[in-house]
């Protein structure tokens, strides 16, 4: 059987081998030096992982390692050949870093810190790295904090070895912003320490005087514990539970009553009351009420506020969308700068593959621009000395040498952000639902309140305060209050371990209800890449021409040779080849002369059939590449590139349109191209939108939501995924990017889907009405339950003592309610395995 | 004994790693529900869990019963505490060969029976089918059936106490060293251990000599109270 094991994978070699210690095929731990048999193609550690990984096979259960590697994968190490030279650079250090001392310090953002392994590693580098003093990383916003000696090492050389163990650094931007917030922060997080802390002692001395009851306290103690209380429990109210009375004459002021009202309202009254009975020396006293109460309250506002924080950070991804660094032309050679630095007239090199970093015109090369990213132009722009070039897009094929006319914010890439940030400014703010209930919830206890007072001031002048406050405790709309942050913590915790990263409570609230959804073309319906999309002629030709493009890099050879590959063909041989850079190839394959390109191009080496030509043109006219064939000097196939359709996309639509959802198209691309994919997608004409600019698509949409009744409850999606997207996706009620889009995009975004496509939107669609109906049956608990004990209090029939004890209920059940709802699929978060499964 | 138990603990504890990488597809088909199931994951780690537990302390029972038998032929012949003594022996000669094999020494090794393999893996493949609660704790059974020298290391150690409670304790400490990581498998365990998992043959062969090592220091201690060790034996038998 384990022969039968290593015979599946008998091809691959030994993991390992020859470059760092080798893996066990099964186990992926290191193999024992003394137990590597070189022989063999898969190495293991024991017999045992031997017998498993072959009982694995037995079972056909390979697809486990698959899984396995897809989740190491996800463990980022893009290696790069950068210098890092530019974090040497005068204007780096003058704009990122700042001396201590004989210290320097500077923080770095750092892309792929994902876990605590993350942290172990980047916090032991002052070990590897001489002259660095420290290094602090903040998981949550993947920045670490570097202090090194300058006489000793330089930041570019720390630099270097972050990158070279998996963390390519960038400046994060925005300190002075981040400083601030991390002050608001630690003001937040004394505040609840001391509210805690009060809170602990307040409880003990109540333990000691509950005691007391049964156990006969000496009075003077026990007047001693009352005093201890109440000034602990003053304390409490005047520093960290200030926030609430500040909060409610706020509200009062702008006569928009919040939950913080009936809170600061019940917290006085039983504090004042408290201190009442204290210095009268007899009654009861609710000082470790009120105490935990703060604590608690604060508690629930700390965490919640940690959560909209973190989203708000996002906004710093930004920056990564165009280089931090340029190579600048000095002489003969070149340097690398930091961009700031950069001046218009400047010269900069653009290798293949990198972004472009600054907006300017092409001074010398020949070369392919993707421009996906601005534009949603699927296809590749040639560009040749004289041209524009923009900021942020990719240079694919050839080296560039550009003449530098704008940097920074006004390039036409920072130009859109600025309209992305605007656009996230002008967001309406969403009353959130809990709050409408909340308002009129707590106008009305305040009046039952009042009302409970003047009436047991009637009937029993000594317990009308008592009635009152235990009115006011027992209600406190801590469920309430507590309902829709919980479920939405635990809505998103799970939507983001299922891959989607939802911003804001109100997204959920938004999503739940069908709507209007325009979706962008490129990369979010179709695949955003070239891809075979009809072919038309002999098709025997299509192994000859897979052997001519596969010896090209060119981005329409890549994806011809990749959709016309056949596993099965026998490989041909290529005599010579001949490329021209924008036109096409010719080669003499298997002895037969093939002639690959464009139409004009065939023409001037074959004869192309009239047939051919016409169909050349037409395609061209509805914006697909066509792309001729032609061999031993005659056109025998055409075969046309285009943005291939996603294969979930039409299913996902149809159960979209099915739920109530008007779909519309909106692309930059060719109007022609809009069309047919749209009309493959089951779209009418008139819902498929082309040839839009970022700043039509903004109007599109601004248009589209101005058109809805808010009253109706439909709201404006907008799903897309490039920085031509990310001004409509601000401004949009909710804005959904998906994965593979630009990261500008993700920060303009409510949700954020790290699957491809949009087959995870009804999953997203189905999670938020899911959340939405846990919300609502917390509200009806929390009310209902308010209602009774509301009944009871105002009879007389509760103490405030017992409403303490039974105020914490309804947020307990309102806890486990929302604990147990389904409201993110957990159970799918695990890719299902069953024996016999294939991939 | 109480040594030799945290001993075992511990040293299982560190050297999960290893049962982690070998049994986690197997856990991930024990652990994954079915489509339309509707027992949670958690019951699902408990079967498998406590179908483990079940086949470690069985095996612990059967290697204290064989180390009993040991003893007590050795008693007849004079020599006291054979089964001790040899499994330490044993378990120390393992870890130094482990050892060695970190260091990169080739030395032949044995090789399982392949029917051993035959008919564990058709076991895996017929339980594949059950519903999921039977199917995690079969699973879990069968983890005793894969020929897994770190896990027979410590069953050579349970064999070494000489009585089948002892030997099933031993097992059920060993056990117990391995939950964490068995439990905690899924949540990017690999990643987390990344920049130890280079280290790990050889901190696992130190950790086999170290239990060796005190499992006879135990037994030597022992034999030079001959009077409270016949006590104990005594009461054991």
């Amino acid at each position: 059987m384990v022969a039968d094991a290593t015979r599946v994978q008998a091809p691959a070699p030994a993991r390992g081998l020859g470059r760092g210690p080798v893996l066990c095929r099964h186990c992926n731990l290191v193999v024992p030096p003394g137990l590597i048999n070189s022989s063999r193609a898969d190495q293991f550690c024991c017999h045992g992982c031997q017998t498993a990984y072959s009982i694995i096979h037995t079972c056909r259960l390979e697809r486990y390692y698959e899984l396995r590697q897809q989740l190491d994968d996800r463990a980022p190490a893009p290696g790069t050949d950068r210098t890092y030279n530019d974090f040497d650079d005068d204007t780096f250090r003058r704009l990122h870093t700042r001396q201590i001392g004989p210290l320097i310090r500077c923080e770095l953002f750092l892309h792929g810190v994902h876990c605590s392994a993350c942290l172990w590693l980047i916090e032991r580098l002052p070990r590897m790295v001489k002259g660095l003093v420290e290094a602090r990383l903040d998981l949550r916003r993947g920045i670490v904090d570097l202090a090194w000696d300058d006489r000793v090492v330089r930041l570019s050389q720390i630099v270097r070895t972050l990158a070279s163990i998996g963390y390519p650094p960038q400046p994060a931007r925005d300190r002075k912003s981040r400083a601030h917030r991390v002050a608001e922060d630690r003001r937040q997080l004394v505040r609840l320490a001391a509210a805690g802390a009060i809170a602990a002692n307040v409880m003990l001395f109540a333990l000691a005087l509950y005691a007391g009851i049964f156990d006969a306290m000496e009075p003077a103690h026990r007047t001693m514990f009352r005093w201890l209380s109440m000034v602990l429990t003053v304390l409490s109210l005047a520093w960290p539970g200030a926030v609430f009375f500040k909060s409610s004459w706020v509200a009062i002021r702008t006569r928009t009553p919040h939950i913080d009202v009936p809170i600061a309202f019940a917290l006085a009254a039983g504090g004042l009351w408290s201190v009442f009975t204290t210095i009268k020396g007899s009654g009861e006293i609710y000082f470790d009420t009120v105490s935990v109460l703060v604590f608690a309250l604060l508690a629930g506002r700390f965490f919640q506020s940690r959560q909209q924080r973190a989203s708000a950070d996002d906004v710093e991804l930004l920056f990564s969308l165009t280089p931090s660094s340029a190579r600048r032309v000095e002489g003969d050679a070149t340097r690398d700068v930091p961009i700031e630095s950069l001046q218009p007239g400047d010269l900069v090199q653009v290798l293949a593959g990198d972004s472009l970093p600054c907006d300017g015109e092409v001074d010398s090369g020949d070369s392919l621009i993707d421009e996906s990213l601005l534009s949603g132009e699927s296809r590749p722009v040639r560009v040749t000395p004289g041209d524009r070039v923009a900021a942020g897009t990719l240079n694919m094929s050839a080296e560039l040498f550009v003449r530098v006319q704008t940097v920074g914010e006004a390039t036409r890439v920072g130009q859109l952000m600025r309209l992305v940030a605007d656009g996230a400014q002008r967001k309406a703010p969403i009353v959130r639902f809990a709050d409408v209930v909340g308002a009129w919830f707590t106008l009305g206890m305040l009046a039952l309140a009042e009302f409970t007072f003047g009436l047991w001031l009637w009937l029993e002048p000594r317990h009308a305060v008592d009635h009152a406050v235990a009115l006011l405790v027992v209600t406190c709309p801590c469920a309430l209050g507590l309902a829709t942050p919980i479920v939405i913590t635990i809505a998103t915790g799970r939507a983001a371990r299922r891959g989607m990263l939802i911003k804001g409570g109100d997204v959920i609230q938004c999503l739940s209800t069908p709507g209007v959804m325009i979706l962008d073309k490129t990369g979010t319906l179709t695949t955003g890449g070239l891809a075979l999309v009809a072919w038309h002629g002999d098709d025997s030709v299509r192994a000859l021409v897979h052997a001519v493009e596969s010896t090209s890099s060119h981005p329409v050879a890549k994806a011809l040779a990749r959709d016309l590959s056949d596993p099965s063909a026998t490989p041909l041989c290529l005599a010579r080849t001949n490329q021209v850079l924008g036109c096409g190839i010719e080669a003499v394959a298997a002895g037969r002369r093939v002639v690959i390109g464009s139409l004009s191009f065939v023409s001037a080496l074959a004869r192309v059939t009239l047939e051919h030509a016409d169909l050349a043109r037409r395609w061209a006219a509805e914006g697909i590449t066509p792309i001729l064939v032609a061999v031993d000097g005659v056109s025998v196939a055409l075969a046309a590139l285009g943005d291939g359709i996603r294969p979930e996309a039409r299913a996902t639509l149809d159960e979209l349109r099915r739920r109530g959802w008007q779909l519309r198209i909106a692309s930059g691309d060719h109007q022609d191209v809009v069309t047919r994919v749209g009309s493959a997608l089951g779209f009418t004409l008139e819902d498929c939108l082309g040839g839009l600019s970022p700043e039509a698509k903004l109007a599109l949409v601004e248009r589209t939501k101005a058109s809805l009744d808010p009253r109706s409850g439909r709201r404006l999606v907008m799903v897309g995924d490039g920085v031509n997207d990310a001004a409509a996706l601000a401004a949009a009620d909710v804005g959904i990017a998906v994965h593979g889009g630009a990261e500008a995009s993700l920060a303009a975004c409510d949700v954020y889907l790290s699957r491809p496509g949009i087959g995870s939107v009804l999953e997203l669609l189905d999670g938020c009405a899911r959340s939405m109906n846990v919300i609502r049956r917390n509200l009806w608990i929390s009310l209902f339950y308010n209602t009774i004990a509301a009944g009871i209090a105002v009879a007389g029939l509760l103490n405030p003592l017992i409403a303490a004890i039974v105020m914490p209920i309804s947020s307990l059940s309102a806890l486990a309610v929302s604990l147990k709802s389904r409201t993110f699929a957990d159970q799918r978060s695990q890719p299902v395995l069953h024996p016999g499964s294939r991939p | 004994m109480i040594t030799l138990i945290a001993g075992i603990f511990v040293a299982s504890l560190l050297g999960s790693l290893h049962c982690a990488g070998m049994c986690g597809a197997f856990l991930a088909l024990a652990v994954t529900p079915d489509e339309e199931c509707r027992v949670g994951k958690a019951s699902l780690h408990v079967a498998y869990n406590v179908g483990r537990l079940c086949s470690y302390t069985t095996l612990g029972v059967i290697a204290g019963l064989v180390g009993r038998s040991l003893d007590l032929g050795g008693d007849m012949v004079g020599v006291q505490r054979t089964a001790a003594i040899g499994a330490s022996l044993v378990m120390i000669g393992f870890g130094l060969i482990a050892v060695a094999r970190a260091c990169g020494c080739s030395i032949g090794r044995m090789h399982p029976p392949r029917a051993l393999q035959a008919v564990v893996g058709r076991a895996y493949a017929a339980v594949g089918a059950w519903g999921p609660i039977g199917r995690g704790l079969a699973i879990g059974v069968l983890t005793t059936g894969l020929p897994c020298g770190w896990l027979y290391a410590f069953v050579l150690t349970a064999a070494g106490t000489g009585d089948p409670l002892s030997g099933a304790l031993a097992m059920s400490a060993f056990w117990l060293g391995t939950l964490p990581v068995m439990a905690a498998l899924g949540v990017g365990l690999q990643s987390l251990f990344g920049p130890m998992r280079r280290h790990l043959p050889m901190a696992t062969a130190m950790l086999l000599v170290a239990v060796g090592v005190l499992s006879l220091a135990g037994r030597i201690h022992e034999m030079r109270r001959p009077a409270a060790a016949t006590e104990v034996h005594c009461h054991g038998g």
